[in-house]
């Protein structure tokens, strides 16, 4: 976002996930598992297992420190003109100044094979918006929903006096398999952007924009209306 | 073993949507989600395991 902008996301991700440290906090979600195929020599699928003993993560992210000492001194200067909760200021500086965790909703979920070899895929959450095409095999399915942390939200509603919670943001991707091919769909709510990676190498992008111009506006001023 | 059932990785650290009031005492809505990014939808790409012959 503006003031609290994260590089943007890397090329390759093949790190082993250690939280507090992967990508060094500057990430918003994070979903992350390890499967393992076997197929015939002709491509035709075999049977599919959970990678043994990996992590299957989902990780609602951080929100990163502002940019701008200039925004934190804007921001509490005006909560003590206006005179407001005493607890703001504190707040505000805490949340300004470092990287503060993100909300996770219960319905972020990863589906994957057991850990035993099995002859078909996954069947995805009743609620996903993926549809793959027909004789594909399903190997996993991930749906994170997150948003700002608590203590965000807190300063957003009663300090900014926003008229309702900050929003949340969905993200999901599907890995499937067909003729030797590993197949990845993918989907997202508006963000700046969304990384998928497969097997370490970021294979998809959704961004809401990608002139950075736009993004500033969209994140100063927000959406434009579309009026008829 | 053949047949195994698929396992569903629930999240952990859970945590139940806030429900802040604000300061006029008014209950603060949840805003829904978000619309799909920019009207592109759902990104389909393809990895092939080895190259084709």
């Amino acid at each position: 976002m503006y003031h609290t902008a994260n590089p943007a996301p890397p090329k390759y991700f093949d790190e082993k996930y250690e939280s507090g440290k992967t990508l060094s906090k500057q990430y918003r979600s994070l979903t992350t598992y390890s499967i393992q195929l076997q197929i015939e020599d002709d491509g035709k699928f075999l049977s599919v297992r959970r990678f043994p003993s990996s992590d299957a993560i989902l990780d609602a992210g951080y929100t990163p420190p502002f940019d701008s000492a200039w925004e934190l001194a804007k921001g509490i200067g005006g909560q003590a003109f206006l005179g407001m909760d005493p607890t703001i200021p504190p707040r505000m500086k805490a949340e300004a100044t470092r990287y503060s965790p993100g909300e996770k909703s219960s319905l972020s979920q990863i589906v994957l094979p057991g850990a035993d070899w099995q002859n078909r895929g996954i069947i995805p959450l009743d609620y996903s918006s993926i549809k793959v095409n027909p004789g594909e095999v399903i190997l996993g399915h991930s749906l994170i929903k997150f948003r700002v942390g608590s203590e965000g939200d807190y300063i957003s509603v009663v300090a900014m006096m926003a008229p309702a919670h900050m929003p949340w943001v969905w993200c999901e991707a599907t890995v499937a398999y067909k003729d030797n091919n590993l197949i990845l769909y993918a989907a997202g709510s508006a963000f700046p952007c969304h990384a998928f990676y497969v097997a370490g190498r970021q294979l998809a992008r959704l961004d809401l924009s990608t002139n950075l111009s736009t993004l500033r506006d969209v994140f100063t001023r927000g959406l434009p209306a579309k009026i008829k | 073993m053949w047949g195994q059932p698929t396992l569903v990785v629930d999240s952990v650290n859970d945590q139940a949507p806030t429900a802040e009031t604000n300061k006029s005492g008014k209950n603060v809505a949840e805003q829904p989600y978000s619309a799909p990014a920019n009207g592109k939808g759902i990104i389909r790409a393809v990895l092939p395991l080895w190259p084709p012959e």
